[in-house]
């Protein structure tokens, strides 16, 4: 639920205000990815609902805040564990809070509203579980259950001995409801082979065919589950030595939408269909940390495996035929839709960290991946046919089969390399030199050559043979005996090579202030690319100002400058039929340029970057707290053309305010602007160096962009208590707006087929509204019997133009119906918990 | 309180310690605000006759609290001298480590430092509240239950330091380690006591990290006093809060229209970061973003056949990771996002106006839609050997 998180960030915002006894929790700390116990009703994971503490955390201080000066919140006033009468060596605590929840109005099912979590009607086990501990041994057992029987639900079993070992076993469960409102005009919907229904003739429908199948469809929903399980040990054999060990298999089974053509943008005949997901993902993580008694050296040893297998390498589905090529000419049947292959990932890592001396400690980390991917391949295409390339006939009979192949498995390999040292010097007490070494090195070993050795040609089929029908050369074969057959066949082996050096200095002016000021030096190789080599500058400063009485600021500026070798706008010529001898350019005088030759790739080109950061709180009473932050960033790329601008500003303010142990209110407010500005030019395909300004791309052609984001957040919490019965209300509000605007210089810039007055000057702007508002009502009618009541305003409203007016068919291209769902919901719910 | 203790604390404490009313609001006179004065003053003089235990609490529940101190296995480690009556000493900072980055865990200047431990039960005479919020944490159950050393076995003392320079002279607080604003302590010590057992593992980093560097305490994150979150002790009621208490744009950012499932409570900020320091800038918890990434997108992972450049060297070339008004956390919406680097012959440089939208006189599926990646469907990659422009 989108509540939780927003509200004022110091008091409690979820549906129900929670908290917990000790529950030991797998250690994710080497993990990505490891998910957590919350869910949509309990975004923060609290398996209690519990009043909270109106002794606070001191008697002697009832406002306590963080060295830093924000306060803390009030605690939970958290249950006590009872002994057992029959041994009293055992003594435990358990909960259960059982009841109901409804969500009420027409768009209850929306899949926004659903799309991380359930608010589906019905009973509710909202949480349960127990705790055990032998206070002889120290051996503890604990279990929790949350939304049970939901696609949210997670599931959670610990033993162990206190400060020995745990042991762990998890299941989390995480939904992605993509629609409700699919309609589908394939059959075998979750399943590798979609067939055409209701008569539709594949390679041979019209669009009134297609439009009446998909009307007549049924609403299809199209969603993911991700179920994780995993078992976590944590076994600490004296305080110098950790071992852990973790093991986790996630299951993602589900569909989703997807997209594939059989034609090309002025051709058409794209299709919208649906992709089968059945994914197996098993991670297994050991690691050995060591620490020495003294604490001056500690050091990790970890391997980390992660096996991704997929069930079904290809997606089969047919073709309804709405290219709109010449009659007579060949339209694919069906396609042939590779789906993400399985791969594995190894890698050891070894880190470290000693005291030298006294003032001089020396941090290093060096690991090696491994990423492999070795699946068998699909065959080019699986049409049958002959198809007429720029150069002749090509029979796909020679095309859809593996012996087409130069060979039968993909063999994709990359290797990482990842070095990290850092020295710390202490030169005085106040003065203090940091330097770190960043090395990463990857070798990207994938080799391979598009060569069908049935009919000694390179190259393979473009989208089933569906393009040669309409711009014959790019059938996806090379044959060399027609001018301009331009045709990968060979993969790119992209790779990159980082060393970053930095020095960093630290100056402490009192106890309160610090100047820090650090220079880094990033040397990127990348192979394959359009900049071989390049290197980042970056200059940082930074003032912190910290433990005053009237809170901390922070304020920092940082510089960069990236720039490198001379920008290659075709780096790719080698693996291209223009590096096969005999090829024959387009014209007498040469190909058209690969690219607009000023384009300059915002990821590889020169830019110069400007970040700046403030930060403060602000003790402005003892019971209220106020932050105010703000951030800067400007990226400028030496381009003109490509992205050559974007930017970012936001400002945010909060407010804290703790009138009493029963009194909390909260406020916050978030301001955020980002800009973008591209610039481009349409190529006529004329030949000449593809210059700006010349005749492949005239500056009649021209085009700018500009991209501008306001966004808006803000919340208010109140939370009240009045002994037995207590309120928290919170809501939250978040806009976005975002203004697409372009200029040209001409209607060239699209081919003259619009007109300037069809064309206009902007998009309609991507608007996004969503208001949430929610009460919850806490009555504890005893010691262990508590209820609770919730109610909760849901308003979401996206205006995408992508999917404005979208039908079955638009301009002989297929659509599934999948649009923005927006929603009002109001939900209710009603439990009860019991404490024993 | 009084008859628990009787037996293990200085008779000269005990009858101190029964004058209630005049002996704690003294004790914390000068170092305690007047509104805390007459609250303390009122709940002793409610329960005059059994000392320092406050009306509020459950008596049954201090009591177990106590029993269970008293009956874990470890012996205590006894104060050898009474410390809370002892002459008052003049302020010392119990850790003597510099704010260097060499920091070892915290040695007490035994040179100059003459304090002694007073026993956890002597704190709680003071500090029930500290002590029954603290007995539910996972600290309590390890230094009560299971302690593995003398030093755990201290209890309160095992991070506070040695009481007795404390319970003489209770309003200085440069007498003992202590964790929050108005802590005397300076943070590279504060962090260092934690260190002292947490140190190496997931924090092997922490020197040199940045929130080292902006002099965060461990307590700015962390409030290892209470459960406030399920796990963790966090010094938030989650993880997620605890990170949004200082950076707010990310909180906000989670709240755009496409965003992962953080808000919903299925992940956490530590998914992906290690706050406590990691080899990278940005504190990942892998080495690149894109090893991070692939934690929970192995299907991106490849190698392919046909890789996408900007796919390859870095996801957040096309993605914000923390939310987005475009859909799929795209940094800008399509074809934008695709037309900032691909002008090659033919159709991607071209520009698409209203004109082309769904409902315009020339609806164009390079606009619509999923736009691009109507047709360039494996954008990440293709293991096709017909998917070299990503469209099979």
């Amino acid at each position: 639920m989108r509540t939780a998180i927003l509200i004022g960030g110091l008091g409690c915002v979820c549906a129900i205000a929670l908290a917990a006894p000790v529950l030991a929790h797998a250690d994710t700390a080497l993990l990505t990815g490891y998910g957590s116990a919350g869910n949509q009703l309990n975004p923060m994971g609290q398996p209690l609902d519990l009043p909270r503490d109106p002794d606070a955390l001191s008697q002697l201080d009832e406002i306590t805040r963080t060295p830093t000066g924000l306060l803390y919140p009030l605690p939970y006033a958290l249950p006590e564990l009872t002994q057992s009468k029959t041994d009293p060596d055992w003594w435990s605590f358990g909960w259960i809070r059982l009841g109901g929840v409804g969500t009420f109005g027409a768009d209850a099912d929306s899949a926004l509203l659903n799309r991380y979590g359930e608010f589906s009607n019905g009973p509710l086990l909202g949480s349960a579980g127990f705790l055990l501990e032998n206070h002889r041994t120290a051996y503890y057992f604990s279990g929790l259950v949350e939304n049970a029987g939901r696609n949210d639900q997670y599931y959670q079993l610990n033993g162990g001995r206190y400060g020995d070992f745990n042991l762990t076993l998890f299941f989390d469960s995480v939904p992605h409801l993509y629609s409700t409102e699919a309609r589908s005009i394939w059959n075998g919907i979750g399943t590798d082979t979609l067939t055409l229904r209701g008569g539709l003739v594949p390679g041979a429908s019209t669009p009134a065919q297609v439009t009446a199948v998909a009307e007549a469809a049924p609403l299809t929903e199209l969603s993911v589950t991700r179920e994780k399980a995993g078992v976590s040990l944590k076994y600490t054999p004296s305080k110098s030595w950790e071992i852990l060990a973790q093991l986790s298999n996630e299951w993602r089974d589900g569909t989703q939408p997807i997209s594939a053509t059989f034609g090309y943008p002025f051709e058409n005949g794209a299709t919208q269909i649906i992709q089968p997901i059945h994914y197996r993902t098993f991670d297994v993580t050991t690691a050995a940390r060591y620490k020495s008694d003294d604490g001056t050296m500690a050091a990790n040893l970890i391997y980390t495996g992660s096996f991704f297998n997929n069930s079904l390498s290809a997606l089969r589905w047919q073709n309804p035929g709405l290219a709109e090529v010449k009659p007579g000419s060949y339209i694919p049947p069906e396609g042939q839709l590779s789906l993400p292959p399985s791969n594995s990932f190894n890698s050891l890592k070894g880190d470290a960290s000693m005291i030298l001396s006294p003032d001089l400690r020396f941090s290093a980390s060096m690991s090696y991946g491994l990423m492999r991917q070795d699946d068998a391949l699909l065959s080019p295409t699986i049409g049958t046919g002959i198809i007429v390339g720029a150069g002749g006939p090509i029979n796909l009979a020679n095309w859809n089969t593996t012996a087409a192949l130069s060979q039968l498995h993909a063999h994709a390999a990359i290797d990482v390399f990842n070095a990290f040292a850092q020295l710390q010097y202490s030169v005085t007490s106040k003065f203090k030199l940091d330097f770190e070494l960043r090395d990463r090195n990857e070798a990207n070993h994938t080799n391979y050559l598009a060569f069908n050795p049935l009919t000694g040609q390179y190259g393979y089929i473009a989208v089933d043979g569906g393009l040669a029908a309409f711009e014959p050369r790019l059938s996806g074969v090379y044959q060399p005996n027609a001018p301009g057959s331009v045709v990968q066949i060979r993969n790119l082996p992209f790779a990159n090579d980082n060393l970053q050096v930095t020095a960093k200095g630290d100056y402490r002016l009192d106890n309160h202030l610090k100047l820090e000021a650090s220079y880094t030096h990033n040397s990127i190789e990348h192979s394959v690319r359009e900049v071989p080599d390049a290197s980042d500058n970056r200059f940082r400063l930074q003032l912190d100002g910290n433990g005053f009485d009237w809170g901390t600021v922070r304020v920092s500026y940082e510089f960069g400058s990236l720039s490198g070798s001379d920008y290659v706008s075709n780096p790719y010529t080698p693996y291209y039929s223009t590096s096969l001898p005999g090829y024959i350019p387009k014209t007498p005088d040469g190909d058209p340029a690969f690219t607009l030759l000023n384009l300059r790739k915002f990821d590889v080109g020169d830019r110069t970057e400007h970040i700046l950061h403030a930060q403060s709180n602000y003790i402005v009473s003892p019971r209220t707290d106020f932050q105010l932050s703000g951030n800067y960033k400007g990226d400028f790329y030496n381009a003109q053309y490509g992205l050559r601008a974007s930017s970012s500003f936001d400002i945010n303010a909060d407010l804290n305010y703790q009138m009493s142990t029963a009194t909390v209110l909260t406020g916050f407010f978030s301001y955020q602007s980002l800009h973008r500005s591209i610039a481009n030019i349409n190529p006529t395909g004329a030949v000449d160096n593809g210059a700006a300004g010349g005749k492949d791309y005239p500056l009649a052609n021209a085009w700018h962009e500009q991209l501008a984001s306001d966004n808006i957040a803000a919340g208010l919490t109140a939370r009240q208590n009045w002994g037995k019965i207590s309120l928290d209300a919170n809501y939250i509000y978040t806009h976005g707006d975002s203004a697409i605007g372009y200029t040209y210089a001409s209607t060239g810039a699209f081919f003259n087929l619009l007109t300037a007055a069809q064309a206009g000057n902007a998009f309609p702007d991507i608007v996004f509204d969503s208001h949430m508002f929610q009460a919850n009502a806490r009555y504890q009618a005893s010691k262990t019997l508590s209820y609770i009541l919730l109610y909760r305003f849901d308003y979401e409203h996206l205006d995408d133009f992508h999917y404005n007016g979208l039908a079955p068919v638009i301009s002989n291209n297929t659509y599934l119906g999948v649009v923005p769902e927006n929603f009002t919901a109001q939900t209710v719910g009603f439990s009860v918990q019991y404490t024993f | 309180m009084i008859a628990i203790h009787r037996g293990k604390v200085d008779p000269a404490i005990l009858a101190a310690m029964a004058d209630s009313d005049t002996d704690l609001v003294a004790i914390h006179r000068g170092s305690v605000d007047a509104e805390t004065l007459l609250r303390l003053a009122a709940r002793n003089s409610m329960t005059r006759g059994e000392a320092l235990v406050p009306a509020s609490a459950n008596h049954n529940d201090l009591a177990d609290q106590i029993s269970r101190y008293l009956t874990r296995p470890a012996s205590e480690t006894q104060s050898s001298a009474p410390a809370a009556r002892q002459e008052k000493e003049p302020p010392r900072r119990l850790v003597m480590a510099s704010s260097s980055a060499t920091t070892a865990p915290a040695q007490a200047d035994t040179s100059a430092d003459t304090r002694s431990y007073v026993g956890q039960k002597t704190c709680e005479g003071c500090h029930q509240q500290e002590a029954a919020n603290w007995a539910h944490t996972l600290h309590a159950s390890v230094f009560t239950l299971h302690p593995r050393d003398a030093n755990e076995a201290r209890g309160c003392e095992a991070c506070h330091g040695p009481g007795s320079a404390h319970v003489a002279n209770p309003s200085d607080l440069s007498t003992i380690i202590s964790f929050s604003h108005k802590s005397q302590t300076p943070i590279p010590a504060q962090n260092a006591q934690c260190l002292s057992c947490h140190q190496g593992g997931a924090r092997i980093f922490w020197h040199g990290s940045i929130h080292e560097d902006n002099k965060l305490a461990c307590s700015d994150c962390h409030n290892p006093m209470t459960n406030f979150a399920a796990h963790g002790l966090t010094a938030r009621e989650s993880i997620n809060e605890t990170c949004f208490s200082c950076h707010k744009v990310q909180r906000a950012q989670f709240h755009m229209r496409s965003h992962m499932p953080l808000p919903e409570g299925k992940i956490t900020c530590v998914d992906c970061h290690n706050p406590h320091g990691s080899t990278t800038d940005p504190l990942l918890k892998a080495d690149s973003v894109n090893d991070v990434c692939y934690g929970c997108h192995a299907d991106k992972r490849g190698p392919f056949l046909f890789e996408h450049a900007p796919v390859r060297e870095n996801c957040l070339n096309c993605h914000n990771p923390h939310g987005s008004n475009f859909e799929s956390l795209l940094t800008a919406p399509r074809p934008m996002l695709c037309q900032q680097c691909h002008a090659q012959s033919d159709h991607p440089a071209q520009l698409l106006t209203r004109g082309n939208l769904a409902g315009g006189p020339m609806p164009d599926p390079r606009l619509i839609s999923t736009s691009c990646q109507t047709c360039h469907v494996n954008i990440h990659g293709s293991n096709d050997p017909s998917g070299a422009r990503f469209e099979r």
